[in-house]
């Protein structure tokens, strides 16, 4: 099965209703791909719901989402973050975007879903495609 | 299709476990939450209660969830990985 990589700023497309993140949900509910997300992703999503009083939706979401069976949260292993030290030394990322895009190739996702330009240095060096939803 | 967490006006309808630990789904209630015969529903418990719900209303309920956020600081998140001091 197709399995994407997820940043946390795919959520917040598929939360402004951006055509290609509703449609890669859609296919994602319907079974014909694999959303793969780092449990950072967790810490970011749940630290905006804190910031904006809303912890106990965040909790609801949280339990919802390990619910949904076309969503796999990948924790940091020792892989993970080997390879993510990599990408912060050789590529310059931030640490979070270092091991999500380590999570992402580790999985052997096909790309990665995101919004963030930072990550297109990781398509120009060959690693994985960078789908830019924007 | 109706979310989950709507409210619906059906009254209380017994049923009884089967031996094989299956639950039988009255017809009535499969008419109110409008299931149809062979839909995928996904069953769980949450604090203590039974959950039923298709995958395409647990992944409504999702993006329901994150809307939440519509206005929320979305860029301070982009900004704290930009700041992050072990940068190099």
């Amino acid at each position: 099965m197709t399995r994407k990589g997820c940043d946390t700023s795919f959520f917040r497309a598929l939360m402004e209703g951006h055509p290609d993140a509703v449609s890669i949900w859609r296919e994602a509910t319907q079974g014909k791909l694999l959303l793969i997300v780092s449990t950072v992703t967790v810490n970011e999503l749940l630290t905006l719901y804190y910031r904006h009083g809303e912890a106990e939706t965040g909790r609801r979401i949280l339990a919802r989402l390990l619910k949904a069976s076309w969503v796999r949260f990948i924790p940091v292993s020792v892989a993970i973050a080997a390879r993510s030290a990599g990408y912060r030394h050789g590529l310059g990322l931030s640490t979070v975007d270092a091991i999500i895009l380590a999570t992402a190739v580790e999985e052997s996702c096909d790309e990665i879903l995101t919004t963030n330009r930072h990550f297109l240095v990781a398509e120009n060096q060959g690693i994985i495609k960078v789908n830019l939803l924007r | 299709m109706m979310a989950m967490q709507e409210k619906v006006a059906i009254k209380a309808i017994p049923v009884r476990i089967r031996e094989d630990g299956s639950v039988p789904i009255p017809k009535e209630l499969l008419e109110v939450v409008q299931w149809q015969p062979n839909d995928e529903v996904l069953v769980f418990e949450e604090d203590g209660h039974l959950v039923i719900m298709t995958r395409q209303q647990l992944a409504d309920e999702i993006v329901k969830l994150l809307q939440v956020l519509k206005d929320a600081d979305w860029d301070w998140l982009e900004r704290e990985r930009e700041d992050d001091p072990q940068r190099l």
